[in-house]
């Protein structure tokens, strides 16, 4: 009897949390409904949690070169093939190990191959299109049954509509250990309940919401750097090369910047002195999300500078905005593209790229990407533009002011989150 | 007793004179305090309501002034196609006029303004100028939606979202002290800005908070609390200032706590002040007593010096002339003298000890840790049977009659018995042979009472008030210097007892020593 108690006691000490330290749980204000994490879900804010429980092989570093993830000593023989090795004691949340047939399963629908070649992996793409971008996105799992389980540092507990649960898997001393996501009906709900105090990490999409958080100690406001640029998506269906080059052109993008976002907003081709529009054979229709006043106004300094090549703004819905982006039949319509780092360019606009959602074709720049070549990529999109990029604005967000060093320099918006230092 | 009554009445009007000081300060005090926090309290609201005074006056002129800015370019407005495209881009020019746009009847649905109502818009293309309330925006910035008509198109109408980002900035920048605020409200009592943090979700939800029904209630003209329970869980004070057009209420507040912080610490310091000066009074006073009762103190020992010397000569005087005598007849070898020179000596010899044990008796000290317990009934039993043989030389009977129950005190029994058989013994000297002495125990509540009857002459009652203050023998001859009964007096009271004496003319006396009683020693 004796044993069997001294036995317990020490499964107790076992599983209990180390001495002193503290669980510090972070509850993140979204737009619900939340839905599942799991790779190919229906599209959520819940994408937001997406790295913190799928690692890709691997991520962006500040400079913007490649770094590992889950893929370690990797090397690229090219824009296409990349040799790697699986992160040693890598394992799913389930407990297994994570093998060169999880990451084939994985980077199937990318259009991805993967082969062995001893304890090394060779990563490729069929076609020979750059597969770097697409590394630091694809998500790296493995299904269980009807679930899907990951290998980054945290898991779900608990999932619903309003709420997701999600625990660190193994204990990491002054880092969050629980996050939980709260999906409120409306962005003005969440931002609200963040207001009252009932969550301590918002996304800010607009810098005027900064205004309401004056005074308020509990949270801190954090900047990074946005891989997105506000840019003037030009329909490949109606205006051509010529027609394109001619708006890019004449888009003073410094001086528009300036107007619409102050010094919040990082234009591309600071210097640039604009061209007289005069070989746009019509007025142009600007179309702009009706719930983006940013982008409204960014539409209405197109439309000025267009002068009277300009028809005038239309505001549309999201999904009409998604239709007429995968349709390409619009004139103008104010968009969100990734753009940074360059090698993005791939993701994007690349022939072959599952995520070129605009059909956009461009020969010379799929070589130069194919090449490995992201300067000549750069040069041959602005030489047949798709968009006119006009300035990139700074990812904000409210955070608990017990982080110490909350960061959104990431590939995703909240992928650091994982590595944030909290107070103990 | 005469002089005793007065150093008591001069203490007892001493003492009323300082607390009557002291009172008055304490009234003059308690005013003071009572004044000041009424007219702090007043000064801070006003202080308050200055404050948002100044601050409506600002959101009334920038409301103004966005206003003249649009009169100002729909005035400009010539025509329709032209004002179409060119209206919109005003916005990056002027960001606080939001989404400009010309009205006309041929506008689409869904590029009406949003809040305005039907009739607003109708009003709007007839020439007038329309608002809409309060509202947050998509990008959840202020706003209200304002249309005037264009100048010299009729039937059409310049329309704004005028971003009143810029009102919720001047509210929030209103601090009063460390933790004061601002707070906008319209007419229905909805809050359009906040300083508070905690109470801005408000804005958002459209829920009411504490402050809306005042602000209601100013909007509507009527009087509303200055001091109430806020919203931010504690008693504020509160200035406010209503806006004509728009009818808007700015409420200034601040936490009673700290509002009222200076006339708390300046009440601190009147308290202190006021209580200082009690202190100060009450022992200059004090101090000032002790010193004329210390005076009195100093003459009434000369006074009592000057009756013992009176009667140490006076009484020694006596003796010392009986011995003159008794020398003579000595003198004269008479041997007729002897039996009455002996008995002259005999007698004064008695009476200079009885001289000197009344005066040992006296510097006598009574020390209460001493005291044992004492059964009264035994103690009175013991006393008469003491006495039993003077008085049985001056034929006196005496009789004992204990109390039905142990009357238990505590007592030094030596001391005790001294005073108790000098009572006995001016009993029974006062008594005619063959009258009796009565010893008698009686309880009465706490009380138990040792007492000596006599049935002798009685004392006069212009002797019986000073009849226990030293050198009042009422014999005033023979052996009694008057030291007995004042130290009864001082024995009893060290006992935490009381002595007290009724006497009648003709009938006799009795003499009372009252003594606590104690619990039966277990």
């Amino acid at each position: 009897m004796r044993h069997a108690s001294l036995a317990a006691s020490l499964v107790l000490v076992a599983c209990a949390p180390p001495h002193g330290q503290q669980e510090f749980r972070l509850r993140v204000a979204l737009v619900g409904p939340l839905k599942s994490l799991a790779p190919g879900s229906e599209p959520s804010y819940s994408v937001y949690a997406e790295p913190w429980v799928f690692e890709s092989l691997l991520r962006t570093a500040d400079d913007g070169s490649p770094r590992p993830a889950l893929a370690s000593d990797f090397q690229f023989s090219g824009p296409a093939q990349m040799a790697m090795r699986i992160r040693a004691g890598a394992k799913f949340s389930d407990g297994s190990p994570v093998t060169a047939e999880d990451i084939r399963n994985s980077l199937r629908a990318a259009r991805i191959e993967v082969r062995e070649q001893g304890d090394t992996l060779l990563v490729e793409s069929p076609s020979g299109a750059p597969i770097e971008p697409l590394l630091r996105f694809e998500p790296i799992f493995k299904r269980v049954g009807d679930q899907y389980v990951g290998s980054g540092p945290f898991q779900v507990v608990s999932i619903d509509a309003e709420r997701i649960l999600l625990r660190r898997r193994a204990p990491a001393a002054g880092r969050i250990t629980e996050v939980l996501l709260l999906g409120f009906p409306t962005a003005r709900e969440a931002f609200a309940r963040t207001l009252a105090g009932d969550a301590d990490l918002l996304i800010v999409t607009d810098p005027k919401q900064l205004e309401f958080f004056q005074g308020i100690r509990r949270l801190r406001i954090v900047r990074g750097r946005s891989v997105g640029a506000i840019s003037v998506a030009m329909g490949l269906r109606r205006l051509g090369r010529s027609e394109r080059r001619a708006i890019a052109a004449a888009l003073p993008v410094a001086k528009m910047s300036q107007l619409v976002f102050g010094d919040e907003c990082r234009p591309f081709a600071p210097n640039e002195t604009a061209a007289n529009p005069t070989s746009i054979a019509r007025p142009l229709e600007i179309a702009v999300l009706a719930e983006d006043p940013q982008l409204e106004h960014m539409g209405l300094a197109v439309a000025r500078a267009l002068g009277s090549r300009a028809k005038g703004v239309r505001r549309v819905s999201a999904q009409e905005a998604l239709e007429l982006f995968r349709s390409q039949d619009f004139d103008l319509m104010m968009t969100r593209p990734l753009v940074w780092p360059p090698s993005s360019a791939a993701l994007v606009w690349e022939s072959d790229s599952p995520r070129n959602e605009s059909g956009y074709r461009n020969p010379k720049m799929d070589a130069a990407l194919k090449a490995g070549d992201w300067a000549r990529a750069l040069q041959e999109l602005r030489d047949d533009p798709p968009a006119a990029f006009i300035c990139s604005p700074e990812r904000l967000a409210l955070v608990d002011s017990r982080v110490k060093n909350p960061q959104l320099n990431g590939d995703q918006y909240l992928g650091t989150l994982p590595d944030w230092e909290v107070e103990e | 007793m005469t002089n005793g009554s007065s150093r008591a009445a001069m203490a007892r009007n001493l003492l009323v004179l300082v607390a009557g000081s002291g009172l008055v300060i304490l009234l003059v005090g308690i005013s003071a305090i009572v004044f000041l926090r009424r007219n702090a309290e007043r000064n801070a609201q006003s202080a308050l309501a200055v404050i948002a005074e100044q601050a409506a006056a600002r959101i009334g002129a920038y409301l103004s002034h966005q206003r003249e800015m649009l009169h100002a370019l729909a005035g400009l407005v010539a025509g329709i196609p032209d004002a179409e495209r060119r209206l919109p881009q005003l916005a990056l020019d002027a960001p606080s006029l939001g989404r400009v746009a010309l009205l006309t009847s041929r506008t689409p649905p869904g590029e009406l303004p949003r809040r305005l109502a039907s009739a607003d818009i109708v009003g709007a293309l007839a020439g007038r100028e329309v608002a809409s309330p309060l509202y947050f925006r998509e990008d959840l910035t202020p706003a209200i939606d304002l249309c005037v008509p264009a100048g010299a198109t009729p039937g059409t109408a310049v329309c704004a979202t005028l971003d009143l980002l810029e009102l919720q900035r001047q509210v929030q920048r209103i601090r009063v002290g460390e933790t004061g605020f601002a707070l906008a409200f319209d007419g229905d009592g909805r809050l359009l800005a906040a300083g508070a943090p905690t109470l801005r979700p408000a804005l958002l939800t459209g829920e009411p908070i504490a402050e809306s029904s005042l602000a209601t209630k100013v909007a509507r003209g009527e009087a509303a609390p200055a001091r109430f329970r806020g919203a931010i869980g504690e008693d504020v004070l509160a200035g406010w200032a209503p806006l004509r057009e728009p009818r808007w209420t700015v409420v200034v507040e601040q936490p009673a706590r700290e509002a009222l912080a200076p006339m708390r610490n300046a009440l601190i310091g009147l308290s202190a002040i006021a209580v200082a000066a009690l202190v100060v009074t009450l022992a200059l006073g004090a101090a000032q007593s002790r010193r004329v009762l210390d005076a009195l103190e100093v003459e009434e020992r000369w006074r009592t010096a000057g009756r013992i010397a009176t009667g140490i000569s006076h009484d020694l005087g006596h003796r010392l002339a009986i011995l003159q005598s008794t020398s003579a007849l000595a003198e004269t070898n008479d041997p007729a003298y002897l039996p009455l020179i002996r008995d002259n000596l005999k007698s004064e010899t008695a009476t200079l000890k009885k001289f000197v044990a009344d005066f040992a008796d006296l510097s006598r000290e009574v020390s209460p840790d001493q005291f044992l317990p004492l059964d009264l009934n035994a103690f009175a039993q013991s006393v008469g049977r003491t006495a039993i043989a003077h008085a049985e030389k001056a034929g006196v009977h005496i009789r004992v009659a204990p109390a039905s129950n142990p009357a238990w005190v505590k007592a030094d029994r030596y001391l005790l018995e001294r005073a108790a058989l000098n009572l006995v013994t001016n009993a029974i000297e006062a008594s005619p042979a063959g009258g009796e002495v009565a010893i008698e125990v009686h309880q009465q509540d706490a009380v138990a009472k040792l007492k000596v009857i006599d049935r002798g002459p009685g004392i006069a009652p212009e002797r019986l008030a000073g009849i226990f203050d030293a050198f009042k023998s009422t014999k005033r001859t023979g052996a009694h210097v008057g030291m007995g009964l004042p130290n009864v007096r001082r024995i009893v009271t060290a006992h935490g007892g009381d002595t007290s004496v009724e006497s009648e003319i003709g009938k006799g006396s009795t003499f009372s020593i009252a003594l606590p009683i104690q619990l039966r020693p277990s």
